[in-house]
């Protein structure tokens, strides 16, 4: 018997013709009593009919191979050809008037210049002239977890990014000179980026600067390749690595050759001898009228400042910025560490000689030329170094280490590569502590968001972290007698320690005599200094020749 | 290729069709079909390489694919209306579309705004035409209930559509 309950229960099947017969006959009973009822299953044919139209659609034809291909393309070895990428562009390139991504443009402005193809110098002058810039894909954090990654940038300097884990969503705005973080459950944080922030024009002199002695070192290589759909794949990859074959990172420009832009980049790290995609990102423009939504948690009150807690947590966030050399930067250690030596004596990363480091997410990656590897040794542990080799080998190298490995860990495979041996000795010596106070005093920084050096004797300093400010005065200087194996820089360990506060300097030189420039940080910013001596025992590490194969 | 790597193509191209027919038939746009497809695998991929016990595969994709698709077409639906304060945006191929066809985009556009269940059911009952057996499996929740949201989910398109004069003509 068929009641208002079972009635609810049973219409749909109904409507579908899926009841049994016994069902159905009681249904039809309770129908022709209750003309409601009757109205009721009109109406729901009617719903149900065109939801079947729906269920009755069929994906064009193709779309699956696309989508199976792109999949294999994603975690695989690295293929050859990826799929035809759509055309994004076209349509928006009658909306098309603006500003670029420090990113897409640094790789178009490197390759034009690289090349000397008159197409790919066509990039970055078309790149050049866009206002706004969407990217849309996923990246692969150095947990090696995938992440489900949206970004959107608009001139000069705005920023959305939205980050999916599956675990956790979050959604970073920068704007103004803050960045602000929509975190779990809604909550947002915001940061005050000071002098981090640079004007968009001197992060592209700065990128396309680095990126062309770059090429012009012949760091890099590349190839380029017709894909079907009126695509060229241009092909980056660094060359010459301890294997003698490809190097540890390559990514791949997709250019639509009508619009002459960009529209996917991918990124690819070999980890272990496999080449692992990093990131797969595609490129359009967005819609201006998105933008009070878009950018709305940039001007959103009652976010609560970035702590410790929050710096841990949003590392990845963090990273992220419109001057991202490679947006979004990730790198994947395997098995923590990761040696990528070059054979030639200088081979570029930027640099004619020296050590680049950077940190993220827990990782160390450093970019090495032409240094000494007593030094590169040194530098990795954090450990005076005693080498006597007849001669010191020049290092050329790229290096990602996961922090809190052993330093024996850390520069096994470099020592195993040049045929040597380490031991650990342990000294005692003399230490100096440089401990840096500040009189709590606050000054008014200028607005403007940018840091300019002249040169070695002459800097301007606007809106600087005082911190970083000592830093660069006294490392700078010549007769500090700084030891950097044992000596130490110290500032005050609290949470609301006065050398956040952001400064301005107009700094002329001193003939790099600390004194002066000690005077200078005291009667500016009150900061006094005091120097502690004291005993101390440490390890030195010894290299030899390795003994045996 | 690895063989972890082979074992997972090999689920791709055996449900890949599925999941591909899910996101196509929520979102109806072959870009953001093809990217929830790989979204969807992609933390399929992630979730066996930690370690993850998947007893059911099928009904993981599905679900998984069916939240994939319905945020994204919210996020879309959140767009369209910021766009439609621009005459020239978009607008014009549904606004010329049949009545049908407009009745059609409502019920997909609609169905995503049910509450979650009755979303879920109501999706993989009518526009993947899954048995309410394999429907309770993947929701989580007997059958009978499954049957109830899914009536849940009728009476409030019905009412939605009713409201914009749809369903009544």
């Amino acid at each position: 018997m068929v009641d208002r309950q079972r009635f609810d229960e049973y219409l749909c099947d109904f409507v579908r013709g899926e009841l049994t017969p016994a069902e159905d006959a009681e249904m039809r009973a309770y129908l022709a009593a209750n003309p409601e009822a009757r109205r009721q299953v009109e109406e729901v044919r009617q719903i149900l009919g065109l939801a079947a139209s729906i269920g009755n659609e069929r994906p064009p034809a193709g779309l699956l191979q696309e989508a199976r291909a792109g999949l294999a393309d994603m975690d695989l070895e690295a293929p050859a050809v990826g799929p035809p990428v759509r055309r994004l562009w076209r349509r928006a390139a009658a909306v098309a008037a603006v500003a670029a991504v420090a990113a897409v443009l640094a790789i178009a402005l490197w390759l034009g210049v690289e090349s000397g193809r008159p197409a790919l110098a066509g990039v970055a002058a078309r790149t050049q002239a866009l206002q706004s810039l969407h990217a849309r894909g996923w990246v692969r954090g150095v947990d090696g977890e995938p992440r489900v990654f949206r970004l959107w940038l608009e001139r000069p300097a705005r920023l959305r990014a939205e980050i999916d884990t599956g675990q956790r969503q979050t959604v970073v705005v920068l704007e103004g000179g803050r960045r602000t973080i929509r975190g779990p459950g809604g909550r947002l944080y915001r940061e005050e980026l000071g002098g981090e922030v640079r004007s968009f024009e001197t992060v592209l002199y700065r990128v396309f600067g680095r990126d062309r002695q770059r090429a012009e070192e012949g760091a890099y290589q590349y190839e380029r390749q017709a894909l079907p759909g009126g695509l060229t794949r241009h092909r980056v990859w660094n060359k010459a690595p301890f294997t003698g074959e490809a190097g540890h990172w390559r990514y791949s420009v997709d250019v639509d050759e009508a619009s002459g832009l960009p529209v996917r980049l991918r990124q690819q790290q070999r980890v272990g001898g496999r080449w692992l995609v990093v990131s797969d990102l595609e490129y359009s423009v967005f819609d201006s009228t998105l933008a009070a939504v878009l950018f709305a948690e940039g001007r959103a009150q009652g976010a609560r400042p970035v702590g410790d807690e929050e710096r841990a947590l949003f590392w990845f966030e963090r990273s992220i910025s419109p001057w991202s050399s490679m947006i979004p930067a990730v790198w994947v250690p395997s098995g923590g560490v990761e040696w990528n030596l070059d054979e030639g004596p200088a081979a570029g990363y930027g640099m004619k000689w020296g050590i680049s480091q950077s940190e993220l997410g827990g990782v160390d990656r450093l970019e090495i030329v032409g240094r000494p590897l007593s030094k590169v040794v040194g530098l990795v542990c954090g450990q005076p170094v005693r080498s006597p080799l007849r001669q010191d080998p020049s290092v050329s190298a790229v290096a990602v280490l996961r922090q809190g490995l052993s330093c024996g860990e850390k520069i096994a495979p470099l020592l195993r590569h040049f045929g040597l041996d380490a031991s650990f000795v342990e000294r005692t010596g003399q230490r100096r502590r440089w401990l840096f106070t500040q009189d709590g005093s606050v000054f008014a920084t200028s607005a403007a968001e940018y840091r300019q050096r002249a040169n070695k004797s002459q800097r301007t300093y606007r809106a600087v972290q005082l911190e970083r400010v000592v830093r660069d005065l006294f490392f700078n200087a010549r007769d500090t007698g700084f030891d950097r194996d044992l000596d130490r820089v110290e500032f005050p360990a609290e949470a609301a320690q006065p050398f956040q506060k952001l400064v301005d300097l107009d700094f002329r030189g001193t003939g790099g005599r600390w004194e002066q420039r000690a005077q200078i940080l005291n009667e500016r910013f009150g900061v006094e200094m005091e120097t502690i001596a004291e005993e101390v025992v440490y390890t030195e590490i010894v290299l030899a020749e390795a003994l045996g194969p | 290729m690895a063989d972890s790597d082979e074992r997972e193509m090999q689920a791709a191209d055996r449900y890949g069709g599925l999941v591909l027919q899910l996101a196509w038939r929520v979102l109806h746009d072959p870009e953001e079909a093809r990217d929830v497809y790989q979204e969807t695998f992609l933390k399929y991929f992630t979730a066996l390489r930690r370690g993850e016990r998947i007893t059911y595969p099928k009904a993981w994709l599905s679900r998984t694919a069916q939240n994939e698709a319905v945020e994204r077409a919210r996020t879309r639906t959140r767009r369209r209306e910021l766009l439609r304060q621009k005459p020239q945006l978009e607008t014009v191929e549904i606004e010329q579309a049949a009545e049908r066809r407009l009745l059609i985009e409502k019920i997909r556009q609609f169905a995503l705004d049910l509450p979650e269940q009755q979303r879920a059911v109501f999706v993989l009952r009518n526009f993947q035409s899954l048995p309410f057996k394999e429907i309770a499996q993947i929701v989580g929740c007997q059958v009978s209930t499954a049957r109830a949201h899914e009536y849940k989910a009728v009476v409030k398109l019905r009412y939605w559509l009713s409201e914009l004069g749809g369903a009544d003509g």
